[in-house]
Order: structure tokens, then C-alpha cells, then sequence
């Protein structure tokens, strides 16, 4: 088993910055790629990231900064993936001419499926092995371009492998880097555990009026999440439950799995409904809302959230008229087309899969022709 | 036209009116505008004593003893069924214009206030205390002999009210459904048939209620106006001339329709309000409606929501030979916006230049007529009728689903549907067939 020593970062915006620190930190060798000299030239003329918040307070010095990829991926033994779910294809298609078939590939956070994993081998990357997370490990926003501010890291990141078959060296070989992780059967457990999905969404999109009318001058959770908000969310989350549990997934509904993340308390679990797991979520109660609905809360929780349920819910044969109407009303809102842009059954590599031919591609990596 | 209230000034003791000939001295001179012919017969009233002519047989021919043309040539007495804001507006106003009404209302504790003062106190296009002459809630009493069944209730009462008429009625009354919205005369035929009525029906609409209208106090109504370019039309739909004829003397703003589709199809508060609340449900809870509903509920993004409603609607009226008006344009046509934001076609703008809406408050509650009957009473039907005419209307099936999930009403299976409207598994040309002849 290959021990991971040498991390090449891609992405350099929030999540990025946060992993550099957090790793250097721990031990690692880091190095970190950004798209933009915008984005890595203040963080170059320092030779590193500077972090504040939970972690302390401190200056992660990093062994490269650079827009090359290649000499970024060049002998790592980890290829970390922190970029925007939306950004994905476009990263496959950058690292795929550099990777190595030995390099592990990880997305935190992942949950698109086949997307990376395609995108590589349809631009001519030699991919070994395949890994990602549910959700982004860190709560954090840079407080200035060479600086990050991390308020919390995530104490669970559900953690799949492809093929799932290897989930569990590869969960040993990864769980230095990231010890929270909870490895799972396939990465069809980290595409539904992502929450923002089924919460962004209506609480943007029954108070689009108030946003566009006050630039979001309200507080996005406690004023924004009303009971009939609530009441939208719950029949989401009922959703999702139904549409992972077609596909062979067990998830936890929405108030239990807020309150082991730490996101409300047990009352919040306890009333059992989104309004009350939302008025119980002291972390989130001064959070404002979106100060225009050009915003990820649709952006990205649309496209890769819901119309990633709203897809495998068509593999699995179950109804998801609450995920249809948020997708349709939010496309017109935000006057684009979410579901052509998001992740289609295509984008995800299970076009034209029954369950079981999803689950055998997951699990072994191929498909029974092969 | 000039409205008898205005020039007569004075109370006219209307159980005088009723049973009067007056307005059958008409005979075939059908030059002769019923307004004009009421106001003789208002004249005549003055001549006589107030003997209750409802009890003299010489007075009270009944429908069997007159010919059927004959009995459309003016209305006299109007049996009112409701006594909500349209009811109490619809009985003073009528009233005041020396009308007979009998006024219905389900609940007792509703007259009570309106018996206490012995009838309405109205203000706005009616000026002082109109007595009714009858306030009952006694459905058989309130019909009995009336020449016009008016119903003016929320759509989500037409049901009670087809079972309490099925055993009265046989068809020579027509039934006014003021206003039907969207199939509201669809689903009260549907109701009455359900209820084992098998006689002919004849009913008309118009899309929303003929008054602007609210109660101010539990005996005050105050009618801002009359609603005005209102269509209308009647179930058959070969009824249509005949009851505009009948109808139009009490309501002169009325317009004929081409069919009960055509005023189905021109319910904008249905493709207009559902989205204003929905997509303002936060708000709304938040703050109880303390915003600018138009103004500031109106913003880009609803009106882009609004515009994809309104594409969809003016589908579905193509697809069945319906004439549409864009919404833009008949918001423009009622006053409502300026032109330069007709023209923009920007419907967000259209709202924010609405001089009339400027400082209309959101609903304080999404407990309201803008999601029950806007909802229930008009996207339900539309999305019914798109479905019959092969027509998607995804958005407006959104909206039904979130307005639902809002509210916790499946409106799918409580709203208006193909097989509440009586229009299930009929192709587009028997559906326009069955709306020509009612069966």
C-alpha cells in the first residue's frame, strides 16, 4: 500500500487553502494548484497561506504554488481535488494529460459520480483508482487572498471508492490524510448525504421576492425558513430518502443527520421536521441570506443537488414531483436551464443503467458486458 | 350608464318592485334597453303601495304561466347566494338599483349583524342602509321564484351549494356564477349532475367578481367600483346571447366570451397571484405580509415565473381555438400599468408602474384566496384543460405542487381536475361540443 506523503492540490479558493493549511499542518508536502495567477499570486509572494480560526492562527508554508498542473501533479502521491462540484468537469479535463495510473484522485467534496472519473478517461487520462467525499471537510472563507479563516472541520466526510471493491485499502491509505472519513459501499453514498440540496434551494426560492426586493437583508435560516419553507424541504428530504433508498441506500433523513453533524440540537432532531431542525441550528443563526439569486445556493445546489436526486430517481423508478417543480421554477428564476446543465444520468455515466447495472459499475468498476 | 342609484336618491321600497309588471310591458320592443324598462318599472313601484306583492297571486306569475323568451326579458328579483364581500356588495348594490334581492347565507351568525340593522350599510358605488328584503338561510325560500340564481361564493363552496339546489331547480331559473374563475360552471354542472339533478342547466360566468369590492365592518360593505371589460359567458354556451341579454342591464360592464373556456382561459388573478405568494412564502410568515405585494413581491424573477405561466396559458388556449389576450397587454388595457412597461413587456415592470396596486400590502397569511381559489379554483383547471388539449404546462405544474407543499393542500387531488370540471377523457373537440351544448 502506497503511503501518502505528497498532496498536489488543485484548487485554490476556500476549500483549497483550507486543505493546504490543514495538511501542512499535519505533516504534509503540499503543493497548490489555482487556475488563476489571480488567486495564486497572493499566496505565492508569501510562499504559503496564512489560516485563522479553529486550527489557530498561523502561516502554512506550501512547496509549490502554481497554475501548471502538471508540475503540480507531477510524483504525488495524492491528487486532491477542492473545487466547486460546477467546476468539475473542467478539472478532469485540466489534470487528465498528468496523471499517473498509480496517483490516487480524491474530490472533496465529490458526490458527481462517475463525472471525474469520466471526464479523465474521456480526455485521455490514465486513472487508477477513484475517490471522494460527501462534503467539502471544512467549514471556511478566505478573509483575505492570502489567508483563510476555517470556523470548523467536518467531523464526518462520507467517503467512497471507485470501484467500491477497493474501498477499503484505499480508506486506509487515505485516512491519514483525512481521519473522519466513513468509508461506504460506493459513490453512490456520497452523492446523497449532500444536504445543501434539498435546503438551498426553497429557502431561496420561496423568499426570491424578498431577496431580489432587499439584497438579502434578512438572516437566510431563522427569518428565511419559515413552517411552509419547512414544510417544502421535508417533502425534498422525503424524497431523497426514497429515491437512495431504490438505489440500494440507506440515509439518515435530514433532522437526525443534522444533529450528529453538530448542525442543530436535539430538539432541532427531536420535532423531526425541517423547521424545527432549522430554529435549533445555532451555528447558522446569524447566517444572511444570498444578497442576489445568482447565487450557488441555486447555481450549484440545483444543478448537481437536485437534479442529481431527481435523475437517479428516473434510474430508480420513484416519483420526485417536490425535486421537478424546485428544478423547473428555479431554471426560470434563475432563467437557466439546470437540468441540461447538471448532472444527467449521462454526465454521471449511468445513461440508460438499471439499478443493478448501476450498482455492478459502482462495485467492481465495470459493466457486465465488460 | 347611468346607474339608478345616482339620479333616484332616494329609497325605493323594492318589495314594491317585486311581482311588478313593469318590466313585461316590454313586450317585443327589444329596442328598448332593460335599464330603461327597469327604470319605468322603478316609476310604477313608486305608485304603488308597499302591499307585499310576493303574496298576491295577481301579482306573482310563475315561470309556468309565461313563455320562456318572455321570462328573460328582465330580471326583478335576484335570489343572492353568499353573503361574504361579492354577496353583501352584490345585495346592497342591487338593492339600491331596485332590485328584489333575497340574500343567502349559510350560517345565521352571518345575517345576524345584517338583520340587527336591517340590512347592509354600504359606501363606495352604493351610498347608506340598503334593506333587504329577504335574509334567509333557507336555500328553498331564497329561490323560490327568483328570475335570477346569483352565486357568489368562493369556488370551494359551489359544491354545497349544486347539492342544496339539485332538488329545486328545473331549469328555467338561470344560475349566475359570479364570478366562476376558472370551470366554475364546468364544476357546478359536474356537482348538480353528482347531486341527481338531470334537467337542463342554464348558467353563466364571468371570470372574477363584477365588483372591487370589501367588507369593512360585519354589516358595512364598501364596493370601490365596478369590475370593469369583464367576460362573460354561459353554460351552453348557445345560452350565451340570451343570458348577456339578461345579465347585462345589472352588470353593464360585462363582455360576451366566445365560451366558459374562453373566460376560463382570461383568469389572470390565477396566473398572476400563486407565484406572488409562493415565491414570497418566507416573507410572508416572517413578516405577516409587511411588504408592498406588487411593488416590491413583483420582483424580476417572479415576473419571469409569471411570464412562463402566461406562455403556457396562451398555449393551451391555441391548442383549443381559444382567444388570449398576453397578460401584459390586458394589464395594460385595465388601467392597471403604463405603456411604456406594455411595451417593454417586462411583466416585473408592468408591476412596479401599476399606479393602482402601489400600495396594495402582501396577504398577511398563505392562508388565502390568492392559494386556495388562484390556485385550486384556476391553475388546477388550466393545467386539467392543457392536459385534455395536449398542451405541457410544466410551470403552472410546479407552482400547483409548491403552493401545495406550502400550504399542505394537495391541490392536485382538491383542485379543479379533468374529472371534477366533468371533462374527463373527452378530446378537445368534444370538450368544445360540450361546452356549445352542456352535454
Amino acid at each position: 500500500m502506497r503511503v501518502i506523503k505528497t498532496i498536489a492540490i488543485i484548487g485554490a479558493g476556500n476549500g483549497g487553502c483550507a486543505a493546504a493549511a490543514h495538511l501542512t499542518q499535519r505533516g504534509f508536502d503540499i503543493r497548490l494548484y489555482g487556475r488563476s495567477a489571480g488567486t495564486t499570486e497572493p499566496l505565492r509572494a508569501i510562499g504559503g497561506v496564512a489560516y485563522e480560526g479553529v486550527l489557530g492562527e498561523g502561516f502554512a508554508p506550501l512547496s509549490l504554488i502554481t497554475n501548471d498542473a502538471a508540475a503540480a501533479i507531477a510524483g504525488a502521491d495524492l491528487v486532491l481535488i477542492m473545487a466547486p462540484t460546477h467546476a468539475h468537469a473542467d478539472v478532469a479535463r485540466t489534470i487528465a494529460p498528468h496523471i499517473a495510473r498509480e496517483q490516487l484522485v480524491m474530490a472533496a467534496p465529490g458526490h458527481t459520480l462517475l463525472l471525474i472519473p469520466n471526464a479523465i478517461r474521456a480526455a485521455g487520462g490514465r486513472l487508477g483508482t477513484y475517490c471522494d467525499s460527501s462534503s467539502l471537510p471544512f467549514i471556511c472563507r478566505k478573509s483575505a487572498p492570502d489567508r483563510i479563516r476555517i470556523t470548523r472541520v467536518a467531523q464526518i466526510l462520507y467517503f467512497a471508492v471507485f470501484p467500491g471493491n477497493a474501498v477499503g485499502m484505499v480508506a486506509e491509505m487515505v485516512r491519514p490524510v483525512f481521519p473522519q472519513i466513513h468509508p461506504t459501499p460506493s459513490l453512490l453514498h456520497t452523492v446523497f448525504p449532500y444536504t445543501n440540496a434539498i435546503h438551498h434551494p426553497p429557502a431561496l426560492l420561496l423568499n426570491v421576492g424578498r431577496v431580489e426586493s432587499t439584497g438579502g437583508d434578512y438572516h437566510h435560516y431563522y427569518d428565511g425558513i419559515t413552517p411552509a419553507v419547512g414544510r417544502l424541504i421535508d417533502a425534498l428530504d422525503a424524497e431523497r430518502v426514497a429515491v437512495a433508498a431504490a438505489l440500494g441506500v440507506t440515509i439518515e433523513p435530514l433532522p437526525q443527520f443534522f444533529f450528529r453533524m453538530g448542525y442543530t440540537n436535539a430538539a432541532g432532531r427531536d420535532g423531526g421536521t425541517a423547521y424545527d431542525v432549522f430554529h435549533n441550528s445555532e451555528p447558522n443563526r446569524w447566517i444572511k441570506a444570498p444578497a442576489s439569486i445568482d447565487h450557488r445556493f441555486l447555481n450549484e445546489d440545483v444543478p448537481y443537488g437536485l437534479v442529481a436526486i431527481a435523475e437517479l430517481a428516473r434510474v430508480g423508478g420513484v416519483p420526485t414531483p417536490c425535486a421537478d417543480a424546485v428544478i423547473d421554477i428555479a431554471s426560470i428564476v434563475a432563467a437557466r436551464p439546470y437540468r441540461n446543465e447538471g448532472l444527467t444520468r449521462e454526465r454521471m455515466g449511468i445513461s440508460g443503467m438499471t439499478v443493478g447495472e448501476v450498482t455492478e459499475l459502482l462495485r467492481s468498476g465495470r459493466t457486465r458486458e465488460q | 350608464m347611468a346607474l339608478i342609484p345616482a339620479e333616484a336618491g332616494i329609497h325605493i321600497p323594492e318589495s314594491a318592485v317585486r311581482g311588478t309588471i313593469g318590466p313585461r310591458f316590454r313586450g317585443d320592443d327589444s329596442s328598448v334597453r332593460p335599464v330603461r324598462v327597469f327604470r319605468a318599472a322603478v316609476a310604477i313601484a313608486g305608485l304603488l303601495t308597499t302591499t307585499h306583492a310576493a303574496h298576491d297571486p295577481v301579482f306573482r306569475p310563475t315561470f309556468h304561466h309565461i313563455a320562456h323568451a318572455e321570462r328573460e326579458m328582465a330580471v326583478n328579483t335576484v335570489a343572492v347566494l353568499g353573503a361574504g364581500h361579492g354577496g353583501c356588495a352584490a345585495a346592497a348594490d342591487l338593492g339600491t338599483r331596485g332590485y328584489s334581492v333575497r340574500l343567502h347565507a349559510r350560517n345565521a351568525e352571518r345575517l345576524a349583524p345584517l338583520r340587527a340593522q336591517g340590512g347592509i350599510e354600504a359606501r363606495g358605488v352604493a351610498q347608506g342602509l340598503v334593506p333587504i328584503d329577504l335574509m334567509t338561510t333557507d336555500v328553498v325560500e331564497a329561490v323560490r321564484d327568483a328570475d335570477l340564481i346569483m352565486l357568489v361564493v368562493p369556488s370551494v363552496a359551489h359544491g354545497h351549494y349544486a347539492r342544496a339546489l339539485a332538488p329545486l331547480i328545473d331549469g328555467s331559473q338561470p344560475i349566475f356564477i359570479n364570478p366562476g374563475h376558472t370551470g366554475g360552471g364546468l364544476h357546478f354542472l359536474r356537482e348538480l349532475r353528482d347531486a341527481g339533478y338531470r334537467g337542463p342547466v342554464r348558467s353563466c360566468e364571468t371570470v372574477t367578481l363584477t365588483y372591487i369590492t370589501r367588507m369593512e365592518g360585519p354589516a358595512l360593505v364598501n364596493i370601490y367600483s365596478y369590475t370593469k371589460r369583464l367576460r362573460f359567458a354561459a353554460l351552453p354556451g348557445k345560452d350565451t346571447a340570451a343570458l348577456f341579454a339578461l345579465i347585462q342591464p345589472l352588470y353593464p360592464e360585462i363582455q360576451q366570451a366566445s365560451s366558459v373556456l374562453e373566460t376560463a382561459l382570461s383568469n389572470l388573478n390565477a396566473i398572476f397571484h400563486p407565484q406572488g405568494m409562493i415565491m414570497n412564502a418566507g416573507w410572508i410568515q416572517h413578516t405577516s405580509g409587511d411588504f408592498l405585494f406588487y411593488r416590491e413581491g413583483f420582483t424580476d424573477a417572479v415576473g419571469r415565473v409569471t411570464a412562463a405561466v402566461d406562455a403556457e396559458r396562451i398555449a393551451v388556449a391555441k391548442a383549443l381555438g381559444i382567444p388570449a389576450t398576453p397578460f401584459i397587454e390586458v394589464f395594460y388595457q385595465a388601467g392597471l400599468t403604463t405603456k411604456a412597461a406594455r411595451d417593454s413587456g417586462d411583466i416585473s415592470r408592468a408591476c412596479l408602474e401599476s399606479e393602482p396596486n402601489k400600495t396594495i400590502k402582501s396577504p398577511s397569511s398563505l392562508n388565502h384566496r390568492y392559494v386556495h381559489e388562484d390556485v385550486g379554483y384556476g391553475l388546477v383547471p388550466l393545467a386539467a384543460l392543457g392536459r385534455l388539449a395536449g398542451v405541457a404546462t410544466p410551470t403552472i405544474d410546479a407552482l400547483i405542487q409548491l403552493a401545495g407543499l406550502a400550504v399542505g393542500i394537495d391541490y392536485t387531488r382538491d383542485g379543479l381536475t379533468l374529472e371534477r370540471l366533468g371533462l374527463a377523457g373527452k378530446s378537445p373537440s368534444e370538450l368544445l361540443h360540450f361546452v356549445e351544448h352542456g352535454a
